[in-house]
């Protein structure tokens, strides 16, 4: 299943709190779509996911709007 | 080479990358300028100025004296810098405030760091950066509260602001 995170106009540690509260109740095999259009948030997804070993992708869909895609691959 | 570029301008820059530009820049301005890179003394002396104007304060700062400081144009280039690094990598955009909660952990945050560098007499650029670059034992003072405001500062952002 694809879940969505609502993280517009937030700053980080907020959405990598919301990130992994989401994680946690979503079943292995599941994806979470973020958007945000701050790129420090983008960014600090993108390393705080590879930390921990979750695949992410990470595209720019518009000028400053990045589009953030986790793997929920182990709990 | 296309590639390394593209990073360049459009960025993210590695950590390490960042690092070692705002290192070697920090030396740059302690040859040029013989001080150390700080931000807030600068600021403080524009807000006296500010504050002179609308009467709410004895002490002058002449404005001709505020053109002339060094301070008032690092300042200046990190924010024209700033703005030309996101109009260059075209991430721009008018960011509106998506809810009111964060307008006022802005407010009571930017109150509490200006009165806090202050008070340090310096901020962590001037009191923390350069701080433990030049020895000074005020620079590791500073990085313990720095440590310890940052816990309070986690507590307080997961009870309210989460």
């Amino acid at each position: 299943m694809e879940y969505y995170l609502d993280i517009w106009g937030e700053m980080c540690p907020i959405p990598i709190i919301k990130s992994q509260r989401k994680l946690k109740v979503m079943a292995i095999g599941d994806s979470l779509v973020l958007e945000t259009e701050h790129s420090c948030t983008a960014r600090g997804l993108v390393v705080w996911a590879q930390k921990e070993g979750y695949p992410i992708s990470e595209s720019e869909v518009a000028a400053g709007i990045w589009r953030l895609t986790i793997a929920k691959t182990h709990d | 080479m296309k590639k390394i570029w593209r990073t360049a301008v459009h960025g993210p820059w590695p950590y390490w990358v960042g690092a070692m530009v705002l290192g070697g820049l920090n030396i740059l301005v302690l040859l040029v300028r013989k001080r150390p890179w700080g931000v807030t003394s600068n600021l403080q002396d524009w807000a006296v100025w500010l504050a002179h104007l609308l009467g709410l304060a004895s002490e002058r700062i002449p404005v001709s004296q505020l053109l002339l400081a060094e301070g008032t144009y690092l300042n200046l280039g990190v924010v024209l810098g700033a703005l030309w690094a996101a109009l260059a990598a075209s991430q721009w955009r008018f960011r509106p405030l998506r809810q009111r909660k964060f307008g006022f952990s802005a407010l009571i945050g930017g109150l509490f760091l200006g009165y806090g560098a202050r008070i340090a007499y310096g901020c962590n650029v001037g009191g923390l950066l350069n701080g433990i670059a030049s020895s000074s034992l005020t620079g590791w003072v500073f990085a313990l509260a720095v440590f310890l405001g940052t816990w309070i500062g986690a507590k307080i952002l997961l009870k309210f602001l989460v």
